[in-house]
């Protein structure tokens, strides 16, 4: 059987198609989970290159007393998921590489000993109450580096000694990088050394990072949305107090708070204890400085509000939608597409389009808009859903005009089912035409010309960039070959997107 | 058997995690002595039969230290599965127990 890893490694993944009674080391015959693969890279040796396939993985990854130093990559839309379990990693994870894996719904990202932390490239975080198991002594994520990665409703760090944390061109929304707590059991409430370069803070009214500013942490040539706020600990601070309550949400202690805003014109300042005023003339501002906080921030600016859509919808739905396809997402997130060059620093993040389900001649994709329906009706929870007497429906949406033509570097879907793995949007289901990894798969016709009747539709990737290869197939086709390949560049888009309940290959 | 003195001088209790202990100082010093026996002692793994042949699944991962006049030290990693035919792991626990010699 022919498979369409985009990726060489050593084991191989696909829950949606696999077997874990397969060897895992031939891409056309994968493992199901990724706990067969653990398994057999241990057996095996260092150095594994860890293949994973699209879909949802609810299972922690678990490495046990033994290093491995291996690389999970996903290969497509990989969510590891958290129903049932409560950590999303165990063990020694020291220098295990995490590329392109979404985490979700964790009570906690990371369960193991001091100094076991793994690297994250393109990774996302969403809805994890705590990224290290606050239980353990220092709680010391320790060379835990991210780049690239989005972080969604994470909870704080919530640690009393954080080392050495790196976040490059991350986007941080209404989520809590340390959440440090001033522990009068053990004196210790250090956040050290933390380094955010290029990174886009956005928590308005809420902490985004806190802790003491020793030791070198740094923000360089970050964004901060208004009032998120960043949190300095430190004795020389003329109203720190050591009090639990200093933390998030403060009590009548509550002090000694930098925040950027009103203006870009006046940066940073204190915010007051109790009235939540911007004031540089707080008592805590001159013992600020002479603490050096401000020396820690190098080309940062302030923004009043981050859109991460532009709609041409007007719906006003999709400001929750940062990128790419969004396993979980119960609003109406139906397609985005990036495009254009970022607004730099932005931490990677491109404005983007997006639509929805509303009623409107400015909608593609819906009828009102030229859309054309099968088997769809619009949910009662927000967006598309297949109707109740069908087994799959698709939407063909109406030409869609960019207005010039663009490279596209992304159309993303978000989705919400209650059988993660049977249901999903894809043109195919797993089987020969969608095999190994399956892929959640969209068509797209498009060109430079509004009528794209004589066009065809090729197969693409939901949430990965359109590719097409010399032949003219989409790197979403079971067939593409992805040595040689071009770019998608148009103006005009029709898209074809197929809903699915059963991704088994039944229908 | 719940809280013992360990020979660095701290305290654990063993019907926890070692990376779940309380966070009070009297306790910190334990992670430490638990990852001197597993970083200075061989890791014995056992394996049970799983729905793949080849590929036995996980069961336990053991250090033991020796070096010590009245007791041993048996520091334990044990694997959950969310199914017993599958390789899916619910939770990892890893706990020291102190055996006399």
């Amino acid at each position: 059987m022919a498979n369409h890893f985009k990726f060489s490694g050593d084991y191989f993944v696909s829950t949606i198609g696999g077997n874990d009674s397969n060897a895992g080391t031939d891409p056309s015959a994968p493992f199901k989970t990724i706990g067969a693969a653990v398994t057999a890279a241990q057996a095996a040796g260092d150095y594994k290159q860890i293949i994973i396939g699209t879909g949802v993985y609810q299972e922690t990854i678990a490495m046990g007393s033994a290093y491995g130093y291996h690389t999970f990559q996903g290969d497509g839309e990989v969510y590891v998921e958290g129903t049932g379990n409560t950590f999303a990693l165990t063990g020694y994870h020291l220098l295990n590489w995490f590329k392109n894996i979404n985490f979700l719904n964790w009570t906690f990202q990371l369960d193991t000993g001091e100094q076991q932390e793994p690297q994250y490239v393109d990774c996302g975080f969403r809805d994890i109450i705590q990224m290290n198991d606050y239980r353990q002594r220092y709680n010391n994520p320790y060379y835990a580096n991210y780049t690239n990665c989005t972080f969604e409703g994470c909870g704080n760090w919530k640690t009393n000694e954080l080392e050495t944390g790196t976040y490059n061109n991350c986007v941080l929304r209404n989520s809590n990088t340390t959440g440090l707590i001033a522990d009068a059991a053990t004196g210790r409430n250090t956040a050290n050394a933390q380094m955010f370069n290029g990174c886009i803070l956005d928590n308005p009214n809420a902490f985004v990072w806190s802790g003491t500013p020793d030791q070198g942490t740094s923000f360089k040539g970050c964004v901060f949305t208004a009032n998120t706020r960043v949190a300095y600990y430190d004795t020389n601070l003329s109203d720190y107090t050591y009090n639990s309550n200093d933390y998030m949400g403060g009590g009548a202690s509550y002090g000694g708070f930098l925040t950027y805003g009103p203006s870009d014109v006046d940066p940073i300042g204190i915010i007051d204890n109790n009235t939540g005023t911007f004031n540089t003339a707080h008592p805590s501002w001159s013992a600020a400085m002479q603490v050096g906080i401000t020396s820690i921030y190098r080309d940062c600016y302030y923004v009043n509000e981050l859109d991460y859509n532009t709609q041409l919808s007007g719906s006003g739905m999709f400001n929750n939608l940062a990128d790419g396809i969004k396993f979980g997402i119960s609003s109406s997130l139906m397609y985005k597409s990036t495009n254009g060059i970022g607004i730099m620093p932005l931490g990677g993040t491109t404005p983007s389009i997006a639509y929805g389900y509303e009623s409107s001649s400015t909608n593609p994709l819906h009828p009102m808009g030229g859309a054309t329906w099968q088997g769809i009706t619009t949910s009662s929870l927000g967006g598309f859903q297949i109707d109740g007497s069908e087994h799959s429906g698709s939407i063909i949406s109406a030409v869609i005009d960019q207005g010039a033509p663009k490279i596209i570097d992304n159309i993303g879907i978000g989705f919400t089912t209650s059988a993660p793995n049977a249901a999903a949007p894809s043109t195919y289901p797993s089987g020969a035409l969608n095999n190994n990894p399956t892929r959640y798969q969209y068509e797209m016709r498009y060109g430079n010309a509004s009528d794209l009747s004589s066009e065809t539709y090729r197969i693409f990737e939901w949430g990965q960039e359109p590719r097409i290869n010399s032949n003219g197939t989409g790197s979403g086709d079971q067939l593409y070959d992805s040595g040689s390949y071009s770019n998608i560049s148009a103006r005009y888009l029709q898209l074809k997107m197929t809903l699915r309940i059963d991704m088994s290959g039944s229908l | 058997m719940a809280i013992v003195i360990l020979p660095n001088g701290s305290k654990i209790n063993t019907n926890l995690d070692i990376y779940h202990q309380p966070r009070t100082d009297e306790y910190s010093g334990s992670i430490d002595f638990c990852t001197a026996v597993m970083q200075n002692n061989n890791m014995a793994s056992a394996f049970i039969p799983g729905p793949n042949p080849d590929l036995p699944k996980r069961d336990t991962q053991t250090f033991i230290d020796t070096s010590y006049d009245i007791y041993n030290y048996r520091i334990i990693t044990s694997f959950y599965y969310k199914k017993s035919s599958e390789y899916a792991i619910s939770a990892t626990q890893t706990k020291l127990t102190r055996e006399e010699k």
